[in-house]
């Protein structure tokens, strides 16, 4: 018999990763309950992505094409829309704040007035190039009243809301957006990855503590904060684990792809005496001879660089003065968690525990779910669940008061 | 405080031997430093001279010498070239080793440009700093009337001593012209560095031996010495008198070396040390160092003081201000502005594309790598080929800093952050030597 099951609608969330070192595909799926299982995989060495951004956009093309072939293949779905994630040394992050007075005379705050309000917010004096990725919400605050989450139905003659806005170059994101639209893919949104990150590795009891997730990316790394429940802070910067490749290369005088494999098999976060002395094995697996390695040297040229991404971090959080909100402590996630004793460095540096960033509160393929890499694929996935629950809330709503009789019924009123 | 508590690492000498610091005379003009430095005799220094040229060595007033190349020169000295003078040093490695021994600080005085200096001084840095020494070098760059590729063998000299060395200041003779004027003769220029090195060796020796009222730690003076830095400028004066700080800082602010506090606004890194009787005030203290704070924003200041009990009234303050660039006129026009040029120039170019005046001064950019002989083969042959082009100044060529190749990151825009190019790696920005 046939099966028929493709013909059941399931609601796929996908999300495209298109990153320096990798592009990946993640693909959920999200059941009657409204519980996100991840259901596939694809992903594939990326050859056209520095930084973050993209610069070969023949060769990301194929790339991108192949990690949603397997993601398909291993999902066992068709995929025709996707959350695509972005990222570059471009993208700032910073609060804005939108004031709007209530002229009802009940002074009674609307839904049209938080509209408006946050509306007014969004107005914010950006360049001109640039696109708002986010502007999410913090707090709203009736007249001098902090910390309100939902002002409607509350009485005042100004409301006031907190924003954070995520903004980058509209050209760079154009590219990726292009690129994959001409694959005849939708792109449903575009998402940061560093909050996509933070999504898939907070829980909202850390994120009400105060929590920073720092995504260590092969070409950038990413920051997110977040304190009473909102983000508070993000920034990228564009040093990743390529520069400690090619620190290795410039600093042991070797091939870029012979510091790689260093890096991997011999590499650490922390330098200390132990070391001291101890060369790596003059031969490759060939048997062939080569110049050996002090491991001194290439942990030293590690570690500088691992030392001096985190002290920037520290030094952004500091003067943005968020660094005393962190109370759950320090996320690390990436490729960059991989690097042995790196939650010891981060630890040393930002004076705070810190713990690998693995992915939480979903379901699926346990291979994907634990390892920090996919943290990003895993949250963009996460933020593709909670945008479709949210339309088709909204969308329920918008049949409901379309219904015109019903309308004028409350326009009288 | 004294040395041996301040010393790390070398246990011998924190048993109170006396012989606790060398210096190290390399080549003619490190002699003539030596013995200027032995004339006011600080406490606790031995003194040995290297050189390659028998006859040169022979005439020289130091107790101890030692002579390289006897069988590589056969006596004649190395001839200005780098080269021999490193070879014939790396025959006497056993020497120069057991020379070093035992002692926890190894202070190298030579002049560049030369053979002797440039070829040797890395060598005797690099076999101190395996016998477990720390080792500073006080250096002198050529005249420039002494020719293009006596600078360049000065400054491959240069960067391959501060890749061995803890901590290297380099005076520019050049320098020294501003002191002096037409009647000047050469002997006295000569002299005049040769004190600027005393005063430099004297300050530090006096920063780590004598009792300090405000401390100084041996790692202080190696972090303020070792950065990237290329030219420095020594100040010392000496006043009296109730008003003497006031007179202490009209003195620094005339001093033609300071520039009039144009050399203070573009320092890295300044190293300040008082010397005075008890009787030092915490106030001119402070009205001198807010004053050079003010005037040398966001430089790294290490300050010392310590008590002179035979001085009686007088108030000696001593200023070491390390910089960027290797500036060796005083630009005519207008002065480099390095902090206001630093993220625009930082970005764009590489080794071949930067000459003329689209060169600006850059605040962040990390000392070279080890040049190989074909490099620095290829760095003289252009700069010979330059002034044939006719020039008829001579410039200062760049500084081969840019021979660091971008590698994975040549197409992508550069990660600028605070003037400090972030593509660039870390060991290389913060100057720490890998072995």
């Amino acid at each position: 018999m046939f099966d028929f099951r493709f013909l059941e609608r399931r609601p796929l969330v996908v999300g495209l990763e298109i990153g320096t070192s990798k592009v990946c595909a993640m693909v959920g799926e999200v059941n009657a309950e409204g519980v996100l299982t991840i259901i596939g995989i694809g992903q594939c060495p990326s050859r056209g992505v520095r930084k973050g951004e993209i610069v070969e956009a023949q060769l990301v093309e194929e790339d991108v094409r192949q990690a949603l072939a397997e993601a398909e293949h291993s999902a066992d779905v068709e995929i025709r829309s996707v959350y695509l994630g972005v990222s570059g040394g471009h993208v700032r992050g910073f609060n804005n704040r939108g004031v709007q007075p209530i002229v009802s005379r009940d002074r009674e705050i609307t839904s049209d007035d938080v509209n408006d309000v946050i509306r007014n917010a969004k107005a914010i004096n950006i360049p001109a190039d640039h696109y708002v990725v986010h502007a999410i919400r913090q707090h709203f605050s009736v007249e001098d009243q902090d910390e309100i989450r939902d002002p409607v139905g509350m009485l005042g003659n100004r409301l006031e809301v907190e924003m954070h806005v995520v903004h980058g170059r509209t050209n760079r994101f154009q590219n990726a957006i292009r690129l994959v639209k001409g694959m005849h893919i939708e792109v449903e949104d575009v998402v940061f990855n560093g909050l996509a990150s933070s999504l898939a590795v907070l829980t909202a009891e850390q994120k009400e503590l105060g929590s920073l997730v720092i995504d260590l990316g092969a070409g950038v790394t990413e920051y997110v904060l977040y304190s009473r429940g909102v983000v508070k802070h993000t920034g990228v910067i564009a040093v990743g684990g390529d520069h400690v490749s090619q620190d290795i290369a410039l600093g042991l005088k070797v091939p870029q792809g012979r510091a790689e494999k260093l890096k991997m098999d011999h590499g650490d976060a922390v330098f200390d005496d132990s070391v001291r002395g101890v060369t790596v094995p003059p031969q490759n697996e060939l048997g062939l001879p080569e110049r050996p390695i002090h491991v001194e040297n290439l942990r030293c040229v590690m570690s500088l660089r691992l030392q001096e991404t985190f002290e920037i971090i520290r030094e952004e959080l500091e003067e943005a003065g968020w660094l005393n909100h962190l109370r759950a402590g320090v996320f690390v996630c990436g490729g960059g968690a991989r690097i042995p004793r790196i939650l010891e460095l981060a630890e040393r540096v930002f004076e705070l525990p810190a713990f690998p960033g693995n992915a939480r509160g979903i379901s699926g393929l346990a291979s994907a779910l634990d390892q920090p890499e996919f943290a990003t694929a895993i949250g963009l996935v996460k933020f593709g669940a909670g945008q479709q629950r949210k339309k088709n809330d909204s969308g329920r709503f918008k049949r409901f008061t379309s219904w015109a009789p019903a309308r004028m019924f409350f326009n009288l009123f | 405080m004294n040395l041996h508590s301040a010393v790390p690492g070398n246990e011998a000498s924190r048993e109170g031997s006396p012989r606790s610091a060398l210096v190290v005379a390399i080549g003619r003009a490190g002699c003539e430093m030596a013995l200027v430095l032995r004339e006011s005799a600080p406490m606790g220094l031995s003194y040995v001279a290297l050189d390659a040229d028998a006859a040169a060595i022979q005439s020289v007033a130091l107790p101890e010498k030692l002579f390289l190349g006897a069988r590589l020169t056969r006596g004649f000295g190395a001839g200005g070239d780098p080269e021999l003078a490193r070879t014939a040093a790396e025959e006497e490695l056993p020497a120069l080793r057991a020379l070093c021994q035992g002692y926890s600080l190894v202070f190298i005085l030579a002049g560049l440009g030369g053979g002797s200096g440039t070829g040797i001084a890395p060598v005797v840095a690099r076999v101190a700093r395996e016998a477990g020494a720390s080792v500073f070098g006080f250096v002198t760059a050529p005249f420039e009337c002494e020719g293009t590729r006596r600078q360049q063998q000065a400054l491959v000299g240069l960067h391959r001593l501060k890749t061995v060395a803890d901590g290297v200041l380099c005076l520019p003779n050049e320098k020294m012209l501003l002191m002096t004027d037409d009647r000047t003769t050469l002997l006295e220029a000569f002299q005049a560095s040769s004190t600027h090195i005393r005063d430099a060796v004297t300050c530090i020796w006096n920063l780590l031996t004598r009792p300090g009222l405000m401390n100084v730690s041996f790692a202080d003076i190696c972090a303020v010495l070792r950065g990237p830095n290329l030219e420095s400028a020594f100040a010392r004066v000496e006043v009296e008198g109730p008003d003497r700080a006031e007179e202490a800082l009209r003195l620094l602010m005339a001093h033609p070396l300071l520039a009039r506090g144009e050399t203070l606004r573009r320092a890295e890194s300044l190293l300040v040390s008082f010397s005075a009787g008890s009787n030092l005030g915490m106030g001119e203290t402070r009205r001198i160092m807010d004053e050079l704070n003010r005037r040398s924003d966001g430089a790294r200041v290490v300050v010392g003081a310590s008590v002179d009990d035979n001085g009686g009234d007088r108030l000696t303050v001593t200023l070491v201000a390390s910089s960027r660039q290797l500036v060796l006129h005083e630009p005519a026009e207008e002065p480099v502005d390095a902090r206001a040029s630093a993220g625009a120039s930082d970005s764009s170019e590489s080794a071949s594309s930067e000459e003329g005046p689209a060169r600006t001064a850059r605040r962040m950019a990390p000392p070279p790598p080890e040049l190989t002989p074909e490099l620095t083969d290829q760095l003289m042959s252009r700069s010979a080929t330059r002034t044939k082009g006719g020039r008829r100044k001579p410039q200062q060529v760049p500084l081969p800093f840019e021979i660091i190749t971008k590698g994975r990151f040549e197409k992508c825009e550069p990660t600028i952050r605070r003037g400090h190019n972030l593509d660039q790696p870390t060991y290389l920005r913060r100057g720490v030597p890998l072995n």
